[in-house]
């Protein structure tokens, strides 16, 4: 923060130092309800003779950027009326507010026609934050607020300041999610149970700049510990990320979470991905406990990859059962196997064309099948997804076969 | 040369933000320069914003500091800078030294002003414009 300027026009805080020597000469600055391009006029014994004028966002891009020089600002403001202020650097004294209009502006006010400001730009473009600066320290706020504090930044290069709806939405939910998969009382239903959502639920209480960030904190508060029901599933978050920055670390942890939690780590990941951004974050509980971690776009990328990496094997398997169900439209199939295993997934593409020709199942029927089954293991996690295809099917009582095109 | 007394035990004054400065060190720098309104070493032009300005600014560290620049060329490019930006009485320069003992500096090359812009955090006691010696005229003496 460079400062605050106490004025006519109100408090107003400074957004952007173009010119500081001897402290800020001319800069940007706002009362949340306008903002205002500061030109120092002058510096007298006992006053600081400033201008104040009404500018956008675009505007000050076009100073920043060397698009537009300080006198043309001054004498092309976004309204009319431009503000006279002294202020006085002597504590009894009163400031004085004068409205003028931007034809009244004594020349001898006027910088240069090449009052251009230079070097504030190491791009073409410039890209104007509408987002405040952090205020607190996550520390300090999980003190005060007796809540955890979770901030990220997304740090991005292309318009850093602003993030595309949806992958903001994504951002928000995969972390909320991730958090209700690391708390382990989530095993097997399909939604989290209501006592991990309401134990793990965190509020955005602010977006801050830094490129993009925002700040979680726990909807909770904390119990005499100094620790709130998210505190737990915060400092998994909070280690998982700090670990994502080495690989063999990041395998071994995710091996010891829940693979649910993986997925949702994993769609995180790929929500920073897609935002080409590199990433910070920092956790501080209200006991103090805290975490920061950064991770450039590189290893988002490799942590992205590990959590997707899976293995392979491919074998057959011959099984008895009865086929309950074979889907024409979907080509797929459901066995009730005789080991009291179900069996289902798609049609071999021989079976397919079979079925292309005419031929009907009637089903119910007592069969032998050829399966092929494909077991996709997550490395990460070791948790394994069963593949089957129908390759060849049997009637026991006709013996019937039906992979090589005989009728029945 | 002006007789400088070190009375001070290397402290900020209170006001000033807890670790402020930052990222700065205690060296011997001479000659530095620093642009002026008038032809003698006044107090007044040696007063750092943030303190010349408290009643109506509450400033940042950097404010606290004194702006002077390391080298005789630079002067030229700030006058220049300062005359663009509609300032044109700052047209002398007073001329001094920087002691490891009044205070602590942050070299902070300015695009505005030169690559030898130097900020100057003076510990409490010191008197800044105690430090300046010899006044030069743009345009005369340079």
């Amino acid at each position: 923060m460079a400062g605050v300027i106490n004025t006519p026009l109100g408090k107003l805080k400074i957004i952007d130092v173009l010119v500081s020597f001897d402290g800020p000469r001319i800069f940007t600055c706002t009362n949340s309800v306008a903002k205002y391009l500061a030109f120092l006029v002058d510096e007298l014994d006992e006053w600081d003779h400033w201008l104040f004028i009404p500018v956008t966002s675009i505007r000050i891009s076009e100073i920043k950027n060397g698009l537009l020089s300080i006198r043309e600002a001054l004498l092309n403001p976004e309204s009319d009326i431009l503000f006279e202020i002294f202020l006085p650097l002597v504590e009894e004294y009163e400031a004085k507010l004068m409205t003028i209009s931007r034809m009244e502006i004594p020349t001898e006010f006027l910088p240069d026609e090449n009052s251009y400001i230079l070097g504030q730009s190491n791009s073409t473009i410039e890209y104007y934050s509408e987002l405040p600066q952090k205020e607190t320290n996550a520390l300090d706020m999980a003190s005060e607020s007796a809540r955890d504090v979770f901030d990220i930044a997304l740090e991005m290069n292309d318009d850093p300041y602003e993030i595309e709806s949806s992958l903001f939405g994504e951002t928000l939910l995969n972390i909320q999610y991730t958090m209700f998969a690391l708390d382990e009382r989530w095993s097997t239903s399909r939604k989290p149970p209501v006592s991990v959502v309401e134990d793990n639920i965190v509020n955005v209480s602010s977006l801050f700049q830094s490129s993009f960030g925002i700040r979680f904190k726990s909807k909770q508060t904390a119990d005499i510990f100094r620790m709130t029901p998210a505190t737990k599933s915060l400092r998994k978050l909070a280690e998982l990320l700090q670990v994502s920055s080495d690989i063999d670390q990041l395998r071994s942890k995710l091996k010891t979470i829940n693979p649910r939690a993986v997925l949702w780590y994993q769609k995180f990941l790929h929500t920073v991905q897609r935002a080409r951004a590199s990433l910070r974050a920092e956790w501080a509980a209200p006991n103090q406990e805290t975490l920061s971690v950064s991770l450039t776009k590189q290893q988002v990328d490799l942590a992205y990859e590990i959590t997707k990496q899976t293995e392979e094997t491919v074998s057959t398997k011959t099984i008895r059962g009865t086929l309950y169900a074979v889907n024409l439209r979907r080509n797929t199939f459901f066995i009730e196997g005789d080991d009291e295993s179900d069996y289902s997934g798609g049609l071999s593409e021989e079976i397919q064309k079979f079925v292309a020709k005419g031929h009907v199942f009637h089903i119910p029927m007592k069969v032998e099948a050829h399966l092929e089954v494909k077991v996709i293991i997550n490395v990460s996690t070791s948790e394994e997804n069963f593949v089957f295809t129908l390759i060849e099917v049997y009637e026991e009582h006709n013996d019937f076969l039906i992979n090589d095109g005989e009728d029945l | 040369m002006k007789f400088v007394s070190i009375l001070n035990n290397k402290t900020f004054p209170g006001f000033y933000p807890p670790n402020c400065p930052a990222n700065s060190s205690e060296v011997n720098v001479e000659p530095v320069y620093r642009l002026i309104e008038s032809n003698t070493i006044k107090e007044k032009e040696f007063v750092p914003s943030g303190i010349r300005r408290r009643s109506y600014f509450e400033g940042d560290c950097e404010t606290l500091a004194l702006s002077v620049l390391g080298s005789k060329d630079d002067i030229s490019m700030a006058y220049r800078f300062f005359s663009s930006i509609g300032q044109l009485k700052k047209n002398k320069v007073a001329v001094g030294y920087i002691t490891r003992n009044s205070g602590r500096v942050l070299f902070d090359r300015s695009v505005n002003v030169g690559n030898s812009h130097i900020n100057w955090w003076t510990y409490d006691g010191i008197q800044p414009h105690t430090f300046f010696n010899k006044i030069l005229q743009i345009g005369v003496d340079i």
